[in-house]
């Protein structure tokens, strides 16, 4: 979970931030949107080309 | 926080046990519900199913609701509540690595959340999705939680020094 550190936070944490009204939570939770798109794509992939 | 609610003493007591007893409920809850955050968006980009995505989103609303009511019945109770306003657009709150740059908190919430993303779909759910898995009795989740335990250690020990060195290299 190095990089949950890195960010500072978990999903939840990244929501509860977003709630408490920092932009910086924002940007946090469109990199896991982007994350989660990223891996599933590749997973996508790899099983098209099996 | 929540100044002048109830004395310091009565505080001690009463917060493990509001935690414990806030644990319970949610766990309860995330058992019965099968809520995950990081499931939310993959079910959404899989298979166009809303149900857990709007688990996420209706809690991040009502963070924010449950925030607003509390900063209007106690003011004070949260010193900085609307963050953007008090600390400015792009402050970061504590929590990530202290002392660095605005680009800095930037690039790291980016590069972390893309991580987390990831990870998060690799090992089938978010940090509670899998602690409720763990309770379930999957062992790999297990295994995550143990890997969460030693990966915090590892990054204040290192990852911490290197993370810093490599941005100030950067010159941000």
């Amino acid at each position: 979970m190095q990089f949950g550190l890195l960010f500072g936070a978990c999903p939840y944490r990244a929501a509860l931030r977003l709630g408490y009204g920092e932009f910086i939570a924002l940007i946090g939770i469109l990199g896991i949107i982007a994350g989660v798109w990223c891996a599933l794509t590749m997973i996508m992939r790899s099983r098209g080309e099996n | 926080m929540a100044a002048g609610w109830i004395s310091k003493e009565l505080a001690v007591i009463l917060v493990p046990v509001i935690t414990l007893i806030s644990g319970f409920i949610i766990g309860y809850l995330a058992q019965r519900t099968g809520f995950c955050a990081i499931g939310g968006f993959r079910d959404y980009f899989m298979f166009r199913h809303t149900r857990l995505l709007l688990g996420f989103i209706s809690m991040l609303c009502t963070a924010f609701v449950a925030f607003l009511a509390f900063h209007l019945l106690t003011p004070g109770a949260f010193e900085h509540f609307p963050w953007i306003l008090s600390s400015g657009i792009l402050s970061s709150m504590p929590g990530a690595p202290p002392d660095l740059s605005t680009t800095a908190y930037i690039i790291l919430a980016l590069v972390g959340g893309f991580g987390i993303g990831v990870i998060g779909v690799y090992s089938g759910g978010c940090p509670l999705r899998q602690f409720v898995m763990a309770s379930e009795g999957n062992l790999k989740s297990v295994w995550f939680i143990a890997g969460m335990a030693v990966g915090s250690v590892v990054f204040y020990l290192a990852t911490t020094g290197v993370v810093k060195m490599i941005l100030s290299s950067l010159g941000v």
